[in-house]
């Protein structure tokens, strides 16, 4: 739209320090003049007026203007939450109206951006404000009508001012939703991201009946790994602490949900999931040194430099059947506690290590019972056989013989060998890094001495000279028990031959006895890690099985595995949504907690003014409640006027333009002056000639 | 584990200050190796009760001081690698073919020769058995704990 504007120029001729010197004196002579009545003393003054004017050298100034369209933006929040009630169909007619609106306004376009509000609404909630900027920066600020936010209030970026968002015209929100919305929620306030296994964590939760008050209870379902593991009775409002039992190590994912409430907006938000990792209290270690050799110091070395194990190491120093002569208070001898550890102590340790022990009498065969009934319970046994082993005092000649996979033939073997991994000890977890990816031939030292044995059950997943089982590992009721058939070890540890990885052999061999998560040979793991759900299958068989997921929302995707041919099959897929994975390979299940604890999103879904009203009110805009007082009257206002009032909203009219073209037009020009200027002067002389 | 017998004493005195000829020696055969620094033996080492309770340790001679690596941390359980004596302990456990001590001991007679062989034997468990014998006094205390 084109306008033109008019207005007076001056362009003084002289400076006006120079104009000024030239009237002041002027109009005291014609001051004086006219006190004296002194005849043509008006004329002069119109003359004197006539000259100035002339000096001043009026114009007048053309402008030729383009007026500009004012733009409003119109805000459009499309997260989550809009979902609910009729929220997305209400803002679809608000912005329909205002578009209809718009056409009737021939200076004012309309901007209308959609938001998702943002990636990660569980961590972040709604985001409006990021796009609303980048939209704004498009804008002239004089050029803005307003901006109108269609949205149920839920907005979690709102800045603090409309200064800081650059804004000067109203903001007005249309809000979607009725503000009278109930709803409950489930609010985990504590959980603890570790546990110690065997103990119990505190979790802090609260119900809420939002938007009713706070009375009544609700049934509250914990689940385990998928497990109901309780069912609690929660008092509305009130926070509640209950604990909950880590039943093993690594991760355990806790679902936490509430029943149905009287009134609900989503039941998104009834359900909390977190994982805590599962941590083992220092791990004890009983190790019985039959005799000293010089394997003894390695075990020790080997145990003690473990953080995680606490030793407690005996050894046969001199066996009851060499006796000598000398007191015994010179020799720094101790009696074997054996009621104490055999009776008494002995299920407060995980792994029981026997190193070339031979019974001598040393326990009676009562305290073996214990120790099978000990493995049989969930305890552990680690034998590493030495020559005593193949003989008539050997453990296998003992009650422990029952809980053991392999037995020695009796004969001993001394002759090098190079121990090897067996096909089935490169897919198992204790065993299957010993060798770098795609080596088979192992490069470490030989040992020299092995007792053949014979197996009738376990897996035997390292062998020695003539293919014969060197390491042996079984599980016996809840417990596991593993079996070495040499005691020569240690040459690793000397660098023998080059040495061998000896340290990472028996600390794996030690934890999976203690039934180490990470080391199961059969296993289904999934995490998510950067938005990514992870999926581990462990296995001794090799397998291109299908693994299923479930998501958050109930729809399951089937995903193929890779195997890497030591044991782990992995795939990943994306896992944006918020919740509980669950993972199944049709026998095993694992489960993932993905996103924030409790979504910020869905923590207050109720439809509110409460976080836009102080932006909405600084600037003037009005706030209209699309879903249940139907659409404004959308007007055009005058700047400096109200924005607001009964069912009205205003966009501001700014009548920005731009100047295309100045005329300037002379008012006096040098005849007219002429004329003027002697006209006057020739009349006042007239007039005083009289 | 490395056992150096100097066998050096009476010639550097009874005080066991200074560097005998074997000492002077053992530092001449060991330019190349990395010898952590010694330290005179403390009397609570565990060579003093690895098998049999000691309280000095005899050789042909007596007196001489033990030197051994000064403990650092978990590194090899703190169990020395290097054992210096000067009291002429080979001396001390040397028989002929009918078993019959080569050398007298001064200034103890036959009680210091079995001292001399109780040392040997403690020496061959500490290399066996490492600093076992000090865990041992913390045994009654983890029992203790345990189960409660």
């Amino acid at each position: 739209m084109i306008r033109d504007a008019y207005s007076l120029a001056l362009d003084p001729l002289l400076p006006w320090w120079a104009i000024a010197m030239l009237a002041v004196p002027f109009a005291l002579l014609v001051a004086y003049a006219l006190i004296r009545r002194a005849r043509g003393g008006v004329l002069r003054l119109l003359a004197g007026v006539a000259l100035t004017a002339i000096l001043l050298n009026p114009s007048l100034v053309q402008e030729q203007r383009a007026y500009q369209k004012d733009v409003a933006l119109v805000v459009v929040d499309r997260s989550p939450s809009q979902t609910l009630e009729n929220r997305n169909a209400d803002a679809d007619a608000t912005v329909a109206a205002l578009r209809k609106a718009a056409e009737n306004f021939q200076d004012l376009d309309l901007r209308v951006i959609e938001t998702r509000g943002g990636t990660d609404h569980a961590e972040k909630g709604t985001q409006l404000f990021d796009v609303t900027r980048d939209a704004l920066a498009d804008i002239p600020q004089q050029r803005l009508a307003g901006m109108v936010v269609v949205s149920d209030g839920q907005v979690h970026d709102v800045p603090p001012t409309a200064r800081e968002l650059g804004v000067a015209a109203p903001v007005h929100l249309a809000l979607t939703g009725d503000p009278a919305g109930r709803d409950r929620r489930m609010l985990v306030t504590q959980s603890p991201t570790f546990g110690l296994v065997g103990k119990t964590v505190d979790v802090t939760f609260q119900v809420d009946d939002l938007g009713s008050p706070a009375q009544g209870t609700a049934m509250v379902v914990i689940r385990r790994d998928g497990e109901q593991v309780a069912a609690v009775p929660a008092p509305i409002g009130q926070p509640q602490t209950v604990p909950l039992e880590i039943a093993h190590g690594g991760q355990t994912v806790f679902e936490i949900e509430v029943d149905k409430g009287p009134a609900e907006l989503t039941m998104a938000n009834n359900a909390a999931v977190f994982a805590v990792s599962g941590v083992r209290d220092r791990l004890k270690v009983l190790l019985i040194s039959g005799e000293p050799y010089p394997g003894e110091r390695t075990w020790r070395n080997l145990l003690k430099s473990d953080p995680s194990v606490e030793l407690i190491h005996f050894t046969i120093l001199r066996p009851p059947n060499k006796q000598d002569a000398t007191p015994i208070n010179e020799l720094a001898l101790i009696a074997f506690p054996v009621d104490e550890l055999f009776d008494i102590k002995l299920k407060e340790f995980d792994l029981i290590i026997f190193d070339r022990f031979q019974h001598l009498g040393i326990l009676p065969d009562e305290y073996f019972q214990h120790i099978v009934e000990y493995v049989r319970d969930g305890g552990a046994v680690f034998e590493s056989a030495g020559p005593s082993s193949a003989g008539q005092f050997s453990l296998y000649q003992t009650p422990l013989q029952q809980i053991f996979a392999a037995q020695p033939t009796g004969e001993i073997r001394s002759q090098g060998f190079q121990p090897q991994v067996t096909p089935v000890g490169l897919r198992h977890p204790v065993t299957a890094d010993l060798l770098a990816p795609g080596v088979n031939r192992p490069s470490w030292g030989r040992w020299f001495r092995q007792m053949p044995a014979t197996t009738a059950r376990g897996v035997t997943v390292m062998s020695g000279a003539d293919a014969l089982p060197l390491l042996t590992l079984d599980r016996v009721g809840k417990g596991r028990v593993a079996q070495l058939f040499s005691d020569q070890l240690w040459l690793w540890s000397k660098g023998f031959e080059g040495g061998g990885p000896h340290a990472e052999l028996i600390r794996r061999i030690g934890h999976w006895l203690m039934q180490e998560p990470d080391l199961e040979e059969e296993d289904l793991r999934a995490t998510v890690i950067d938005g990514k759900l992870e999926i581990r299958h462990q296995s001794l068989t090799a397998q291109d099985g299908e693994i299923t997921v479930t998501k958050p929302d109930g729809t399951e995707v089937k995903l193929k595995l890779v195997d890497d041919g030591r044991g782990r099959a992995t795939g990943s897929i994306e896992a944006s949504d918020q919740g509980l994975y669950k993972v199944s390979d049709g026998t095993r299940q694992a489960f993932a907690a993905s996103g924030a604890l409790n979504s910020k999103e869905w923590a207050d879904p109720r439809a509110a003014t409460t976080a836009l009203k102080a932006l909405v009110e600084e600037t003037g805009g009005g706030i209209q409640m699309v879903s249940t007082a139907g659409q404004p009257i959308w007007r055009r206002m005058p700047a400096e006027s109200a924005m607001t009032g009964s069912g009205w909203l205003g966009l501001k009219q700014n009548g920005d333009y731009t100047v295309t073209g100045v005329r300037n037009t002379p008012l006096l020009p040098a005849w007219a002056a002429l004329l003027l200027t002697l006209g006057l002067v020739m009349l006042a002389w007239r007039r005083e000639s009289k | 584990m490395c056992f150096f017998d100097t066998a050096d004493m009476t010639m550097i005195g009874m005080g066991g200050g200074g560097m005998g000829p074997g000492a002077q020696r053992l530092v001449e055969l060991t330019p190349g190796l990395d010898v952590p620094r010694l330290v005179p033996i403390p009397p609570d080492h565990v060579l003093t009760k690895s098998f049999y309770l000691l309280r000095d340790f005899p050789g042909r001679w007596l007196g001489g001081s033990i030197w051994v690596e000064a403990p650092r941390g978990r590194i090899n359980d703190g169990v020395s690698g290097i054992i210096v004596g000067s009291n002429d302990y080979a001396g001390a456990w040397a028989t002929d073919e009918l078993s019959q001590p080569l050398f007298p001991v001064t200034p103890g007679g036959e009680r210091q020769r079995e001292m001399a062989y109780r040392f040997g034997i403690n020496v061959v468990m500490y290399a066996l058995t490492g600093n076992y014998k000090s865990d041992q006094v913390h045994v009654p205390a983890i029992l203790e704990r345990l189960g409660q």
